[in-house]
């Protein structure tokens, strides 16, 4: 699969529509959710996604598999633009409510190994549960709506201070639990 | 502020991936990204760790309309829609050998570069790798079902120096590259048989590379010549 991918990315490179196509068929559904968690309006949304594959589309031939899967880099692309909106947007996060929502459920505080089956994910999944409540649901608000310092410290009622401690070392953590050099 | 102690590089590159990197600080990383491989190192590190994270989320059906907003703006015709078109698309897949050797580089209604039609009759062929340059993707490496040797044709076609050839190698993991011989290029497109040596070394590769040679090949057995064209073969 992630081979495929790749290579459905090469030929977007030389210009093939028709890969460009499949390679969107295969991974907009789920890029879509990520769109949809981050921006949780439906028109957002979709716009967010349209310059992300616009953006797929000029900038494939800039992607290297030594630096990462292909997965990983459509994920990059598709943050970035959400992470401009929002951050465009610094009124949004009043929305958080919004019935778009609703239907779009955002993976829970629970286990989170039970949905995935990707190893790299279950590993990710394993380490969070290893962090302190208040650092893992700061790292994931940020990571899953975009909540800046500031925004965090509001929705968790908790000083700036105490909010940008938990995202450093629950950054710090995760990244000890990864066991990961840089 | 200084930048380049590990600890704070750490920091900046996890928060500027998590987003919480923001106003000035974030665009002033991203103006020292492009002159830092350290700093781009740190932050790619990072996206792959978080990557999974995202591909956690449930898939949700995606309204047509975005597919044909991406068209629309790309300046793309959009799609035929024949009956058989999505049945189409899920029996094509990479390897599928009953569609392998349909090449499908359409030329495309507007300026951007257009593959010259490619007839390639069987038995079908597997795309191997593309080799690029620094203007981009250029030589498409295949070979054939029965491994007997490989076709390879050019986007660029790009002209030849007099008395020079183009050599492919193969690189593999440790050690010297390897030559899988020296490519009989006429009007962009070159095949090369392949004996035992020469699949063994396949093989091994990591990366295949064309370099310059004087016409009959690299006298040494090592490149010679600058080496114009690189590329990852993709496992099959």
């Amino acid at each position: 699969m992630a081979e495929d991918l790749a290579f459905l990315i090469y030929r977007t490179a030389l210009g093939d529509q028709r890969a460009f196509e499949k390679l969107y068929r295969e991974t907009s559904p789920r890029l879509y959710a990520l769109a949809m968690m981050l921006l949780r309006k439906r028109d957002q949304a979709e716009d967010a996604l349209q310059e992300a594959y616009v953006n797929v589309w000029h900038s494939a031939s800039s992607y290297n598999a030594d630096k990462g899967t292909a997965q990983t880099w459509l994920n990059v692309i598709v943050r970035h633009r959400c992470i401009d909106r929002i951050r465009r947007e610094p009124q949004r996060f009043a929305t958080l409510d919004d019935t778009d929502w609703e239907s779009f459920e955002a993976p829970g505080p629970g286990p989170l190994q039970e949905l995935l089956t990707d190893a790299d994910a279950q590993l990710l999944a394993g380490c969070m549960e290893h962090l302190d409540g208040k650092q893992r649901e700061s790292l994931s608000l940020a990571f899953f709506h975009g909540l800046t310092h500031s925004q965090l410290a509001e929705h968790l009622s908790a000083p700036l201070g105490s909010v940008k401690a938990w995202v450093r070392r629950g950054l710090e953590r995760l990244r000890g639990c990864l066991h990961h050099e840089i | 502020m200084k930048y380049d102690q590990p600890e704070l590089q750490m920091k900046l590159a996890a928060e500027y991936v998590l987003g919480t990197l923001q106003g000035k600080a974030r665009t002033r990383f991203e103006k020292l990204l492009p002159q830092d491989s350290g700093l781009r190192a740190r932050v790619a590190a990072w996206e792959q760790r978080m990557s999974p994270w995202a591909s956690a989320l449930k898939p949700v059906p995606v309204p047509a309309t975005v597919w044909s907003g991406v068209q629309r703006r790309l300046g793309h015709a959009p799609a035929e829609k024949p009956a058989s078109g999505f049945i189409w698309w899920r029996a094509w897949a990479f390897g599928s050998t009953a569609l392998a050797g349909i090449i499908i580089l359409q030329p495309a209604p507007q300026p951007q570069p257009v593959a010259p039609p490619v007839v390639v009759a069987a038995p079908a062929l597997t795309d191997l790798a593309v080799l690029t340059d620094k203007e981009g993707p250029d030589w498409i490496v295949r070979e054939d079902s029965s491994h007997q040797k490989l076709v390879l044709s050019s986007l660029g076609n790009k002209p030849l120096p007099a008395g020079k050839a183009l050599e492919l190698w193969s690189i593999p993991a440790k050690g010297a590259p390897m030559s899988l011989g020296v490519l009989p290029v006429q009007d962009g497109k070159a095949e090369i048989a392949l004996d035992s040596t020469h699949q063994s070394r396949l093989q091994q590769a990591t990366v295949l590379a064309i370099s310059l040679e004087p016409s009959g090949g690299s006298p040494t057995g090592l490149p010679t010549g600058p080496v114009l064209y690189t590329g990852k073969p993709v496992s099959v």
